[in-house]
């Protein structure tokens, strides 16, 4: 109920301010909130009603000392049941079992989604892998089978160098030098 | 729908996924699990200036290497085969070959080429230190070797020639 939401004032707050026990500022505090939230409005109108029968009771009984309880029971009853009604059809309010009930669904579309993404591209990963390569390691195989090439390399905190030692049939060996700037170790 | 049938057809596109990649990464993990490994050598030459007594120049299990009869190799007067290792490479496996001077050489095959040329990361690291030699791609043939070389040891440089491909013949010497 009231207190559910931060924004709304408490019950305790709208039965003093019923009861007309507010401060100056804090009631005017309270008709401010009342004139944009209908929860509590209804809350409101609820107690308002309750106290007219309680009134109304009290006047019978004063009349007639044959107090008719059955029917007082009826109106509270009839009164708080039109209080939930009046709540339940504020569309901003959602009762909590149906917020639990959607929130495993929401949860998993993005997370299936995210999976089905992640899955579609470790396959073509994997794809481009497996298939033959293509481009320009592709042609080099078909012109060399036999050629080694150096595609990538980092020295580190080294100096170095990359030549290649021209052998036989025009091949060419490649030699990786490094600078070596450590002792010996 | 009600919440019940909601929940159903929820439930049966989470198996309808789950099955799909199923399919798509059961077959291809088995694949790499199946793919054989590549065989590889790494030769361990020591490189001296020096005429040491003993020393015979190249040394004869070396001779069928032909860039070591060659600049810069040729102008060492003594080339020591320290040793000859021959490992298999598993895709996306590490192996480490431990160097004369305690550094490590770590291959690792990044794919096989359909040519039967080995795509290899090589480097060296060295114990409780930065990686000596970081990175080194190579796209290896199992012909002549390619060569790691310069690092100082015993008076002389280490000359490490590696070749890796399915052509490899592994055999025991």
């Amino acid at each position: 109920m009231n207190g559910e939401h931060p924004s709304h004032l408490t019950k305790e707050k709208l039965q003093r301010h019923h009861d007309g026990e507010l401060s100056e500022q804090e009631a005017a505090d309270a008709r401010q909130h009342l004139r944009t939230c209908a929860p509590c409005q209804a809350e409101l109108d609820a107690l308002e009603r309750l106290s007219d029968m309680v009134r109304w009771s009290t006047d019978e009984t004063a009349a007639n000392s044959d107090v008719d309880f059955t029917r007082m029971f009826a109106e509270i009853e009839r009164a708080v049941s039109q209080d939930d009604h009046a709540r339940s059809s504020q569309p901003n309010v959602i009762p909590l079992s149906q917020k639990r009930a959607a929130s495993p669904v929401m949860r998993a579309v993005p997370a299936l989604g995210a999976l089905a993404l992640a899955a579609a591209a470790i396959l073509m990963l994997n794809r481009s892998d497996t298939l033959p390569s293509d481009g320009g390691e592709q042609q080099l195989a078909l012109l060399d089978a036999s050629h080694t090439e150096i595609t990538a390399v980092k020295f580190g905190r080294n100096a170095g160098q990359v030549f290649g030692i021209p052998i036989a049939d025009g091949q060419s060996v490649p030699v990786v030098w490094i600078d070596d700037e450590d002792e010996e170790e | 729908m009600s919440s019940g049938q909601h929940r159903g057809a929820i439930s049966s596109v989470a198996l309808l996924l789950i099955a799909w990649l199923c399919a798509i990464f059961v077959p291809l993990s088995a694949a790499r699990a199946d793919e054989p490994a590549v065989p590889a050598e790494v030769l361990v030459v020591l490189a001296s200036g020096s005429d040491e007594e003993g020393a015979q120049g190249v040394d004869a299990s070396l001779s069928d290497i032909r860039a070591l009869k060659h600049p810069p190799f040729n102008e060492y007067k003594t080339l020591k085969l320290l040793s000859r290792q021959k490992v298999q490479l598993p895709r996306d496996q590490s192996v480490e070959i431990t160097l004369p001077n305690g550094r490590t050489l770590v291959l690792r095959l990044v794919k096989k080429l359909p040519d039967g040329r080995a795509k290899v990361q090589v480097s060296i690291s060295r114990p409780n230190r930065k990686e000596y030699l970081p990175l080194l791609e190579v796209i290896a043939s199992t012909g002549e070797p390619f060569f790691v070389a310069g690092q100082r040891y015993d008076g002389g440089t280490l000359v490490l020639g590696i070749r890796a491909g399915d052509g490899l013949k592994l055999t025991a010497r």
